[in-house]
């Protein structure tokens, strides 16, 4: 946390710099969240929040650099500052670093470190003022995968009378982390290839991507597993523990948004290769009217989630060596099993000033028996896997 | 950074002191329903263009024509602006702000240039190629400028 506060400074002060010679080729700009959050349930944390109020998961402050070279070229750069629980794939603070090249007016180009923009809001998904929740439909929000790539990613915009479109394309790498279930693991991803098609007809908004990637875990404990059981001759239950394959995502959402109402709704599927890895196929509707500077809404969410098959190729009940095997090769599948939760949301924001809001949502979590579900419990045996969210937000943009 | 809440037994009630507060405070404003009252012009070669209400739309989104022309704003809670918002754009101020946080913050692209008074548009699309502006239906408007939208 010393060394994030200190290259917070040290930012800062070379931005105070910047301003010092100030014209209008550098922009300095950035984003802040306050999020006070409380969960209902004893020894259980839900995203990082327990029965205290607590501050950490979710508050942070985003800094932005714009450097406009000439009429073609830019560079930007954004790094994020949070509390100590970094749940992110690298611990930099470093989100985005690249160079925009816009040949033409409809084409754009950026060069760099980007952050993904697998769904809808992944690429924005820290700067709270931009939607109207403090967090996130987590079905689609905290899935497994990663924040940022090095890349390149095109843009093209094109329009008619009655519509304005464009389609957006990315071609990468990935090194970081991953979470799956219980499980953190090392990542590389190559050929990571996105396509996103955007739509605008009046006040409605269509999305439609797809992403693959050749990922490969890192992970000691798997491959360890895989190897052993490789020597003892289980090769399909070795198989099943792969560490490389190929990955998918799917997405297709739509907004409606005019002066009174707004709706909401983003459906994406995940696929791999690894069975240790689970599919999904997660959702969530909103709707929300405005009174106003008042914003209200109401989300439901849930996911169906796809386990991997375990193989039951080692016997069990011969000795206790075998059983242990047998059990460690379980529990390996048993920690990454699927996050399946089932929400609903229901929130206000208020837009106190241009660049500053005031947000409030509950949230009712329900999981399914025997899975994850976002949860993680200390005392797993007496928790019924409900539990209600409460979170009081602050976003600013300056 | 946690604090501890034996004082506080219900985070509900918090929130529904809040949602009442914000409920008080919502009736405290009022929409804008009057009919339109703006035209748009631009500095462009092309006499005759016509520009559709989408059109207009998405030049002061961040679409495709919006950097092939240049928009143009009023700055924000000037009456000429709401009623842009309201008729052209269809989208609240508040929306629009966290529309421009999205695409400045994802470097996508960058919100109009502002100036707090029509004089001072009149006198920028005037001396810009391309820009865009809208401005009061009983605005006086020079012959080098084009009306797109009425």
């Amino acid at each position: 946390m010393k060394s994030k506060i200190a290259l917070f400074l040290s930012f800062f002060c070379a931005c105070g710099q910047f301003n010092a010679h100030a014209n209008d080729a550098i922009e300095f700009s950035g984003y802040a969240r306050i999020i006070a959050g409380y969960f209902d349930q004893e020894n259980v944390e839900y995203d990082g929040y327990d029965n205290s109020i607590n501050f950490s998961p979710d508050s942070l402050i985003g800094l932005q650099l714009d450097y406009e070279l000439n009429e073609y070229f830019a560079l930007t750069g954004q790094v994020k500052l949070t509390d100590s629980r970094v749940s992110e794939d690298d611990s930099s603070g470093l989100e985005w670093l690249y160079l925009t090249y816009q040949p033409t007016d409809n084409i754009q180009m950026k060069l760099g470190k980007l952050r993904t923009p697998f769904f809808a809001m992944s690429d924005f998904s820290d700067v709270g003022f931009a939607y109207p929740w403090i967090n996130l439909p987590q079905q689609v929000y905290n899935t497994y995968l990663f924040d940022t790539f090095n890349g390149i990613d095109v843009i093209y915009k094109f329009s008619g009378k009655n519509f304005d479109a464009s389609i957006e394309s990315y071609y990468g790498y990935k090194n970081g982390v991953t979470e799956v279930g219980n499980i953190k693991s090392g990542l590389e991803v190559d050929n990571l290839v996105g396509v996103i098609g955007k739509l605008n007809v009046s006040n409605l908004e269509f999305r439609a991507a797809k992403y693959s990637g050749d990922a490969s875990l890192d992970f000691s404990d798997l491959k360890e597993m895989e190897f052993q059981l490789r020597e003892l001759g289980f090769t399909q239950s070795a198989d099943t523990l792969s560490t490389k394959g190929q990955a998918e995502a799917e997405q297709l959402s739509i907004l409606f948004d005019n002066l009174n109402y707004f709706f909401r709704a983003e459906w994406i599927r995940i696929t791999t290769d690894f069975e240790v890895i689970p599919s999904a196929d997660n959702y969530y509707l909103t709707g929300g009217f405005n009174l106003g500077a008042i914003t209200y809404h109401l989300t439901y969410g849930n996911s169906d989630v796809t386990s991997g098959s375990t193989i039951n190729e080692i016997p069990t009940g011969v000795s206790d060596d075998l059983d242990k095997l047998n059990n460690a090769y379980q529990e390996i599948f048993r920690s990454s099993t699927p996050d399946e939760l089932e929400s609903w949301t229901l929130g206000v924001r208020w837009d106190v000033r241009t660049n500053i809001a005031l947000k409030a949502e509950v949230s009712t979590l329900k999981g399914n028996d025997g899975v994850n579900s976002f949860f993680s419990s200390s005392d797993s045996q007496n928790f019924d896997k409900k539990g209600n969210l409460y979170l009081l937000g602050l976003e600013w943009v300056f | 950074m946690k604090v501890t809440t034996n004082h506080l037994k219900n985070p509900a009630t918090v929130l529904i002191l809040l949602l009442i507060t914000m409920l008080y405070t919502t009736f405290a404003y009022s929409e804008n329903t009057t009919p339109s009252n703006i035209i748009v012009v631009a500095n462009i070669a092309d006499k005759n263009k016509v520009l559709t209400k989408q059109q207009i739309r998405h030049i002061y989104m961040g679409g495709a024509l919006s950097r092939q022309f240049k928009p143009v704003n009023l700055q924000v809670g000037n009456p000429i602006r709401v009623d842009f918002n309201t008729h052209i754009v269809g989208l609240t101020e508040s929306r629009i702000q966290a529309y421009w946080a999205q695409m400045k913050f994802t470097g996508r692209s960058k919100p109009p240039i502002e100036f707090s008074n029509i004089d001072a548009v009149m006198s920028y699309i005037l001396a810009e190629e391309n820009a865009i502006a809208y401005v009061p239906a009983d605005t006086k408007i020079p012959a080098s400028l084009t009306v797109v939208k009425k």
